[in-house]
């Protein structure tokens, strides 16, 4: 599999995961240079051209975040080469500082593509916004890919387009697209490399007003000029204009475009489509043509009524009186949540007829959801951290309030869970409610890649203003929840290398808090003597916690690799079914068939899931589990 | 299970289960039998928060009218249940008489471990329950299945075989075996084309 996806020569049609073809697309065009920070549903673009930036010779890192693989990344397309940035949504915000002067004021010489990974819906994501406006908001040309096929073809053509206007340009998917699979073709991968070549130019590349004022003008007149470009680009069409009927036309673009063409097909109608391969800056021409031919448009998006806005007031400016109907009053499509073929083809039949999908019966669904159980995301079993969160709680008490973070310890528990706002948020926030409340501990609890991403200033932050703040670190060497990758903390970079280990103790003494530790987690009467201790210290300044071990599962699949399998066990003739170790929320403990003599069950541990952490031990009064280790 | 197959099938699969059972591997071999065949599919995943012991839905559409990677309710041919509640969790997406293959294993969530009524009530009525979305249901112990096999973590490839025995399943076993041979790592080939053909002689008998 990996030798087709890395062929120079292409020629083969193979299934591929969306990012996947993102990432084939960039390869295809010969990218050189790839900076980015993990982020679902953008990640496994990274994933997939790390995996082969060895062989065909691609600068692949993951950089500490967002902002600052952007500009990593300039540097490379101010360099000539071409470049890729990639990024979920909320990462775009991150890295929006220097992504809007870049393309506001600087340009780039090498291609440049942005990658925006959208996600509608919330799948993995604290907010849903549409990264659409942002590239509107820096003047950026944007892509809006309807199938994985076309994001490939689009995230090539992109880099092309990038560089004849000397503009980065942003590639927005969305879940659907990032987290789909199937096939795809491909095709020969550009074998050109590039000597970086920075030319200095004191007017080009240094932002200050005087040039800035200058550059501003430059790259609105080339907007202008790719408005006049993008009628022979292909990148935008109509189709279904030759049907009789043209009351109503739809406008569409991404994903979205797919959800009409299946509700078109179970309507069983046909209207005239207007598809937006570039969403910004919009051709005219080409909606002038669609105003022309229908009376009515219906616009068909996902979230944001973002071309819906924007084609409102290029009508006006067109001077066509067509009604535009949409999401931005609710009317046609919903306004927060994905959209699928089903909600596209109840919002047209209001206007379009035609028939209904299949349904089933409601009522037979109804009968069975109080059957069916929630299933929210835990940590895992033999988590380290899920040690962290008891001490804490023990010892510091859910009177405290407790900041969190970005990561999977958002899921530690809910009781010491208080706020959640963004990446490294945790810090900074406890910063200003340790200045509002002297009455309670306030904590912040930051994994160690969300800590290097951001928490650091936000330490700096609160020690300077002198804030009363217990800082919990949650280090599992890793990133985890964007599916294991390394960070300044991992010892690892993203080609495979060895790299420093930044560590994370000196920096928090460096940055002058008063008490800082490293614990390890599994050594549980060790920890809550310690956050006792650092409790003592809380009114003289900002103490830090630095609790270490690594990722449950990591640890699992090191393990596995070396033949050796651990498990806890129950011995069932020793359990008396009093429940403490099911109370610690584990997924391997669960209730047995074999009762008490209270009718209550007794304990059993699932060995598949298990991964010997060994707190269900902590909370047996009975000596009743015990360690299994098998050797392959 | 058809034995000629055409570019003009349109089959939709739902694979559901949760977190750790290999949804994904199952949605993987499926995208590459379609592909191995020539035949277009888009398929959609579950990544991130939902891995962490969560639900995790997958659906496959195999054949030209195959836009978008999600399935419409009440269109679905098949739901592949790696977990016996996740099958009724996505019942919505299945048509009129479309198939269920359900594996009989469960996992119990935190949610239920404490909450014995929750659990007994369920189990009671669950056979009821499927039997009232359709009366095309094939029960499959996969996790015995897999274990003949020779490893408890074939479930999922135990499940294809008896879904490859459905009679409009759009592939036939030498399609999936080929596919299986080149998708699963070379060690494993041997376990997963066993597990396939425990399922699929399941399914038969069914």
């Amino acid at each position: 599999m990996f030798r087709r996806f890395a062929s120079r020569e292409g020629n083969d049609t193979m299934s591929l995961l969306g990012n996947a073809a993102i990432a084939r697309g960039a390869m295809e065009a010969g990218v050189q240079f790839v900076a980015a920070y993990p982020g679902t549903p953008s990640t496994e673009i990274i994933e997939a051209l790390r995996s082969v930036g060895k062989e065909l010779d691609i600068y692949v890192e993951w950089s500490v975040n967002e902002k600052v693989a952007m500009e990593v990344a300039a540097s490379a397309a101010i360099s000539g080469l071409r470049t890729l940035f990639a990024a979920k949504h909320v990462g775009i915000n991150v890295a929006a500082d220097p992504m809007m002067t870049l393309s506001l004021s600087l340009g780039i010489v090498g291609g440049m593509v942005i990658v925006a990974a959208d996600d509608p819906s919330c799948h993995s994501s604290q907010n849903e916004q549409d990264s659409r406006f942002m590239a509107r908001m820096a003047n950026m040309p944007c892509l809006e890919p309807a199938d994985i096929e076309e994001a490939k073809d689009m995230t090539s053509h992109a880099f092309d387009i990038s560089e004849q206007f000397g503009v980065p340009m942003m590639v927005r998917s969305t879940t659907r697209i990032s987290h789909s699979k199937g096939n795809v073709t491909l095709e020969p991968i550009l074998d050109e490399k590039r000597d970086p070549n920075f030319v200095k130019d004191y007017k080009k590349w240094v932002c200050i007003p005087s040039n800035t004022r200058v550059n501003h003008k430059r790259v609105i007149d080339q907007r202008d000029r790719m408005r006049e470009w993008l009628p022979g680009s292909g990148l935008n069409f109509i189709e279904n204009n030759e049907v009789e009927k043209k009351e109503y036309g739809i406008i569409t673009s991404g994903i979205s475009y797919a959800y009409v063409k299946e509700a078109l097909d179970y309507l069983g109608v046909e209207v005239p489509i207007l598809k937006f391969g570039m969403v910004w800056p919009i051709e005219r021409k080409i909606l002038s043509d669609f105003a022309d031919l229908v009376d009515k448009i219906i616009v068909i998006e996902e979230v944001e009524p973002y071309l819906e806005t924007i084609i409102a007031h290029e009508l006006t400016i067109l001077n066509k009186k067509n009604e535009l109907l949409g999401k931005y009053r609710g009317e046609v499509t919903p306004r927060t949540l994905e959209l699928n073929g089903l909600l596209v083809a109840k919002g047209l039949h209001s206007y379009l007829g035609g028939n209904m999908p299949p349904q089933q019966d409601q009522s037979v669904y109804d009968s069975i959801i109080p059957h069916i159980p929630n299933r929210p995301p835990v940590l895992c079993a033999g988590c380290p951290h899920r040690n962290t969160f008891r001490a804490m709680r023990k010892t510091i008490g859910t009177k405290a309030i407790y900041n969190s973070d970005i990561g999977c310890y958002t899921l530690g528990d809910p009781n010491l869970t208080n706020t959640c706002l963004d990446m490294g948020g945790s810090i900074a926030m406890g910063s200003g409610f340790g200045k509002l409340y002297t009455d309670r501990p306030v904590v912040a609890i930051i994994g160690d890649s969300t800590f290097f991403h951001s928490g650091i200033t936000g330490l700096v932050n609160a020690v300077y203003n002198r804030s009363r703040l217990m800082v919990t670190i949650v280090d599992n060497r890793i990133t985890a929840m964007t599916g294991m990758q390394d960070n300044p903390g991992s010892g690892k970079n993203a080609l495979g290398d060895a790299a420093p280990i930044i560590n994370i103790e000196a920096i928090c003494k460096a940055v002058g808090a008063n008490y800082v530790k490293t614990i390890d987690p599994f050594d549980l009467p060790a920890i809550e003597a310690t956050y006792k201790e650092a409790l003592e210290t809380l009114d003289d300044g900002v103490a830090v916690i630095i609790s270490t071990q690594a990722c449950a599962m990591e640890e699992r699949r090191v393990r596995r690799k070396e033949g050796i399998i651990k498990f806890y066990k129950v011995d069932l003739e020793l359990c008396d079914g009093c429940g403490r170790c099911i109370r610690v929320g584990c997924p391997a403990i669960e209730p047995s068939e074999e009762l008490n003599e209270k009718g209550r069950p007794k304990m059993i541990i699932d060995p598949e899931i298990c991964n010997a952490c060994g707190l269900c031990v902590y909370e047996c009064t009975r000596d009743a589990i015990q360690l299994v280790e098998i050797r392959k | 299970m058809s034995e000629t197959k055409t570019e003009e099938i349109n089959y939709q699969i739902v694979v559901c289960g949760v977190g750790g059972q290999g949804v994904l591997l199952l949605t993987d071999i499926l995208t590459n039998l379609a592909t191995d065949q020539g035949i277009k599919v888009r398929g959609s995943e579950t990544h991130g928060m939902s891995q962490r012991g969560g639900t995790v839905l997958c659906t496959i559409k195999v054949g030209p009218k195959a836009y978008s990677p999600l399935i419409m309710d009440g269109t679905a041919d098949i739901i592949i249940a790696l977990e016996k509640h996740e099958a009724l969790r996505y019942s919505p997406l299945l048509k009129k008489d479309g198939w269920i293959v359900v594996n009989t294993k469960e996992l119990l969530p935190q949610s239920w471990k404490l909450d014995k009524e929750a659990v007994e009530t369920a189990r009671k009525n669950f056979e009821d329950d499927i039997n009232k979305i359709t009366p095309n249901v094939c029960f499959v112990d996969a996790e015995e299945l897999a274990k003949k096999a020779g490893a408890v973590i074939a479930q999922n490839v135990v499940m294809l075989g008896a879904a490859a025995a459905c009679e409009d399943f759009p592939f036939t076993s030498d399609q999936v075996k080929k596919t299986l041979e080149k998708v699963v790592k070379k060690r494993f080939v041997d376990l997963n084309l066993q597990a396939f053909d425990n399922g699929l002689e399941k399914g038969i008998s069914a």
